[in-house]
């Protein structure tokens, strides 16, 4: 008999969920790359904005 | 976490409010952008354009602590849009510039740590590559903005400009699709919950509960878990019941790259169920897809009935903005003949007669019905190509049944209905829905049953006593003329008589008491002696007013009425004829729209009637609190 947690554990949604989380991690943007985005995105609003 | 206040700030244009605003949300929208555009830096182009969209319109967002969602439908709604502008690519185009497909590219950094997840590296990544391909990409894309972007259904279809139900269909079939496969893997010993992470493409049942809100769409409803949890057959391969079954609202991820892991335990075989599955779903028939053939047709759906080899397909076409709806049917080249009328609203009305399925729909302001085929005349249909002669001649079962309909007598509550919402647009939707839902929904089909009274003549008599009935119970008070009816029917050769002489009763009660305070009345006008204009309206189950007059503070009826408890004219319920007084406000208005536009004198009234029947003007009047506060003649 399979525990009650063996068998969350084996439960496709579970494991999706768990892959899901791992992925996201592994492909987010470099702390960086982010950083660049937010910069070109507050210059645009003051440019824009000024217009 | 409180957005409120920022997002409050971020309406102000500071910096930091966006600065807040974007690290608590960006991981998750560029994940969804990814997922979407398979192109980091198109990702990324899209995640910049989305915020600064978004920021720019912060006044259009209503509840402040939901910017998270919000946000993620503008950047899946962008990137969509990006998907639609660049072409997208396939899954099955998952190759690099060098030609090597990028799955096989991956390097397995977790097998050695978990040497006892290895299984045949190659035969794995060729099942998960194949869950990838068998989703369309329009699956792909309702699952991703369902579970990933957390949008609702109708928000789907409108982004994607097809119905809620297409949406529906894309998200079961793509679900049942993943989860078949990933049950089938599980069930073969490949022990997924043990990778590591991959490269992925993602389908997300995020909860069940939210899950189960779309897992039920109309008709198509519980059928397929249920069928699952059955056994039954669905897609030409039989469902796999995992542990949880399939009641347990799915799951599943695809994974577009590869699955890290190595050799040595048992190889994953593809079964040849799985290979027929594929060949279903890559092979749509000749038959289904000549259904769309015509331009006209705007949407569609099969339907099956007991002994057909192939189904029926219910179809509407658009014309001259009318809604025309269909039933076609099939020989074994997908040539067919069908039965078209114009439809006034957008039901469908299926239910079984004594083993045959009956159609009906409203049109014209009265109830149409057909007989559909038994699965011995479409045969003979193949057989002799002569298909013409079994439209032209009505049955006197749909002649019954038009009829009943229209006077109240056989209800549609109990039949099965399908809306145009529940039709598809393509035929591989249409497909799709038919093959996972078809037998359930014509189990459903042949237990909606048509009450039919085949005893036309007792139709007006019994009316009458349930009438009298209601009126009684209502009012508690029994008229003369109630006693009268009710003793009259206890025999049915005096049932008859009444029957007969239904026209010369003079029913004297406030008819107003049968419905409720607020009724509108309707009825066509006729001379007393207008045969054929009556004859037309009785056929077609419309009512008629022979004679009225104003005599003191009554308005006296002769006729019958369509009765509706409210002005927007729905739940119509017919008033048998007789004759009626019902009190006048002595403030009664009276209006026309009949070529008399100037207002006419109540006291006039019985005279400008007698000038305007036979014309085919109808009388509308309307009642409150048991009292005519108004009474139209109208075009």
């Amino acid at each position: 008999m399979q525990s009650e947690e063996e068998n969350r554990k084996q439960n496709p949604m579970t494991i999706f969920q768990r892959l899901i989380r791992e992925e996201m991690k592994e492909e987010s943007l470099s702390l960086e790359r982010a950083r660049k985005i937010l910069k070109q995105i507050l210059f645009r609003m003051k440019n824009e904005g000024d217009k | 976490m409180n957005y409120t206040e920022e997002v409050d700030r971020a309406k102000q244009g500071d910096n930091d409010a966006f600065t807040f605003l974007y690290e608590q949300t960006y991981q998750k929208a560029y994940y969804i952008a990814l997922k979407y555009l398979k192109n980091e830096t198109v990702a990324q182009d899209v995640l910049q354009e989305a915020y600064v969209a978004a920021f720019k319109s912060m006044e259009q967002l209503d509840d402040p602590e939901k910017f998270p969602a919000w946000l993620s439908r503008i950047v899946a709604t962008r990137s969509l849009n990006e998907l639609k502008k660049k072409n997208p690519m396939l899954f099955s185009e998952t190759e690099n510039e060098e030609g090597q497909d990028i799955s096989e590219t991956f390097e397995d950094d977790r097998v050695d740590t978990q040497p006892e997840l290895s299984i045949d590296q190659k035969e794995t990544q060729r099942l998960i590559k194949e869950i990838i391909e068998a989703l369309s990409e329009e699956q792909r894309v309702c699952i991703t903005m369902f579970y990933l972007d957390e949008m609702p259904v109708k928000e789907i279809a409108e982004i994607l400009q097809v119905s809620e139900n297409t949406v529906k269909s894309r998200l079961n079939y793509g679900r049942q699709k993943i989860k078949d496969k990933v049950l089938d893997l599980e069930k073969k010993g490949t022990k997924l919950y043990g990778l590591s992470p991959i490269p992925f493409f993602l389908l997300l049942c995020r909860e069940e509960a939210s899950a189960a809100e779309i897992a039920v769409p109309a008709f198509s409803a519980v059928a397929c878990a249920e069928a699952a949890s059955a056994g039954k057959t669905i897609l030409g391969g039989t469902l796999v019941a995992g542990a949880n079954g399939l009641t347990t609202k799915i799951v599943a991820g695809v994974i577009a790259g590869t699955l890290l892991v190595g050799g040595g335990a048992a190889a994953v075989i593809h079964s040849q169920k799985d290979a027929q599955k594929d060949e279903v779903n890559d092979e749509i028939p000749i038959w289904a897809t000549r259904c769309f053939e015509h331009e006209e047709i705007v949407c569609g759906k099969f339907i099956s009935l007991e002994g057909y080899e192939r189904p029926l397909f219910i179809a509407i076409e658009e014309f001259d903005e009318s809604n025309h709806a269909f039933i076609l049917y099939f020989d074994e080249e997908g040539l067919y003949m069908g039965y078209g009328v114009v439809m006034d609203d957008n039901n469908f009305y299926l239910g079984e007669y004594e083993g045959s399925i009956l159609m009906a729909w409203y049109s014209d302001n009265y109830w149409e019905s057909e007989e559909l085929l038994t699965a011995e005349q479409y045969a003979q249909v193949i057989e002799d190509a002569d298909l013409l002669d079994l439209y032209i001649q009505q049955s006197d079962i749909e002649k019954a049944v038009s009829s009943m309909l229209s006077s109240q007598r056989c209800s549609v509550d109990n039949l099965y209905c399908l809306t145009l919402d529940d039709l598809y647009k393509t035929a591989e939707d249409a497909y799709y829905a038919w093959l996972e839902d078809g037998e359930e929904e014509k189990e459903k089909i042949y237990a909606s049953r048509f009450d039919l009274i085949e005893n036309k003549e007792n139709i007006t008599s019994e009316i009458n006593d349930e009438i009298v009935e209601d009126v009684s119970k209502e009012t508690e008070l029994e008229t003369e003329a109630q006693t009268e009816s009710e003793t009259e029917y206890e025999t049915e050769s005096e049932q008859e008589i009444a029957g007969q002489s239904e026209k010369e009763n003079t029913i004297n009660y406030d008819i107003s008491a049968i419905l409720g305070p607020y009724i509108i009345y309707e009825s066509s006008l006729i001379g007393e002696n207008n045969s054929s204009y009556k004859n037309m309206l009785e056929e077609q189950g419309m009512s008629y007013i022979t004679s009225a007059s104003v005599n003191g503070d009554y308005l006296t009826i002769t006729g019958s009425f369509t009765a509706y408890d409210n002005f927007e004219l729905n739940n119509p319920v017919i008033i048998p004829m007789g004759t009626y007084e019902i009190p006048l406000n002595e403030d009664v208005y009276f209006y026309s729209s009949g070529g008399q536009t100037d207002p006419v004198d109540i006291d006039d009234f019985g005279e400008y009637l007698e000038k305007v029947q036979d014309s085919g003007l109808t009388i509308s009047i309307y009642v409150e609190d048991g009292i005519v506060q108004g009474i139209g003649i109208l075009s």
